[in-house]
């Protein structure tokens, strides 16, 4: 069996087909249910993320002068006076939003690529760029927020409101949030790694196999000269 | 060609519905429309592909397939063996076959998968060993 026979089955299976009628209702059915792709999924993953932290990160800025402004009882009373409650929440807030509008930046990269309609090498290698990225930027956001809260607790704990001295617990101050952050960091790319990289493998393996040829035809076109 | 599964195939089809839909406003007509449609729907089907992971393993070949005349056969045999042969090729050497079968020439086959007539050639001749070698011919 050569290729031209696997081209006449092709050709009497398509003018079988060539008459299979799609409703309308059908379609737009279609076009209106979720997507499945790995790209579809991580951007729905992204615009919730964003939305979450957009308005908990905004929240959390408007609220901030209350710390000050209403002298209530408050979890953190005994550890943080009024002012530096204020400062943390807006710090955080702000910290949550700009990962928010990142995310959102993220979502709209993604929804470029699903919609792209360039040649297949160039799509396949920009999908896999952009998702590389995401995912980076994805594990770098889930890990900042965790020791920067240990880092305030941290401060409240070990200088109890005296003024900030060079000594082991600035030491500590420092030390400890860097290592709790590069934990969270392998473990964010682990499990990543986990959820979508089977998926850039198999992509990144599909660039290769069309750039085989090109090495070949190179070589080849050096042999010539 | 990249899931004979039912199921698959039907999500398959939504997928390339819902990109064809949302891609529509790209295409400015610098190429034929047809380019255009296969250059989405690849970028989909291979997208799609090994998405998940409870999908059953595509079917191995039997070492001593004996392939008889394709107009002694029935329909469904046919098509089955026309799945066989390209079953063990890998997504971008299905890519290439799928143009082929739809007619498309080396050109457009190069333009649509974004790589040089030259690999094209080569590409299809190294399809051509590998299917004369699976179909042991």
């Amino acid at each position: 069996m050569e290729l031209q026979d696997l081209s006449t089955i092709w050709e009497e299976e398509s003018a079988k087909n060539a008459n299979t009628h799609y409703e309308m209702e059908e379609i737009t059915a279609s076009i209106r249910k979720k997507s499945g792709l790995t790209s579809a999924r991580l951007q729905r993953k992204i615009i919730l993320k964003s939305r979450m932290a957009i308005v908990i990160g905004l929240g959390a800025m408007i609220m901030s002068p209350l710390f000050v402004l209403d002298e209530g009882d408050y979890l953190l009373d005994n550890l943080l006076s009024p002012i530096e409650m204020t400062v943390f929440a807006f710090l955080m807030g702000a910290i949550t939003m700009v990962i928010g509008i990142h995310a959102r930046i993220s979502s709209k990269q993604i929804e470029r690529l699903r919609s792209a309609s360039g040649d297949l090498k160039s799509s396949l290698s920009q999908t896999t760029a952009v998702l590389q990225r995401v995912i980076r930027a994805n594990i770098y956001s889930d890990a900042v927020g965790v020791p920067f809260f240990l880092t305030w607790l941290l401060y409240a704990a070990l200088y109890e409101g005296s003024p900030i001295v060079f000594d082991f617990r600035l030491l500590l101050l420092v030390l400890v949030p860097v290592v709790v952050f590069r934990l969270n960091v392998i473990l964010g790319r682990w499990f990543q790694a986990h959820r979508f990289g089977k998926y850039i493998e198999d992509l990144q393996a599909c660039i290769h196999d069309l750039e085989i040829g090109n090495e070949i035809n190179a070589r080849n076109t050096n042999l010539e000269e | 060609m990249y899931c004979r599964d039912e199921e698959l195939r039907k999500d398959l089809f939504q997928e390339i519905m819902i990109q064809l839909w949302r891609s529509y406003g790209t295409f400015r007509g610098e190429s034929k429309f047809s380019t255009w449609l296969y250059r989405v729907s690849l970028n989909v089907a291979i997208q799609h592909l090994r998405r998940d992971k409870k999908r059953p393993p595509e079917s191995e070949l039997a070492g001593d397939l004996e392939l008889k005349d394709p107009n002694d056969q029935g329909d469904e045999e046919r098509l089955d063996q026309l799945y066989k042969a390209v079953s063990r090729l890998n997504s971008a050497e299905k890519a290439l076959v799928l143009l082929f079968l739809e007619g498309k020439d080396n050109e457009e086959i190069a333009r649509i998968v974004g790589i040089t007539q030259n690999n094209v050639r080569v590409k299809m001749s190294r399809i051509r060993t590998k299917l004369k070698q699976d179909l042991k011919l």
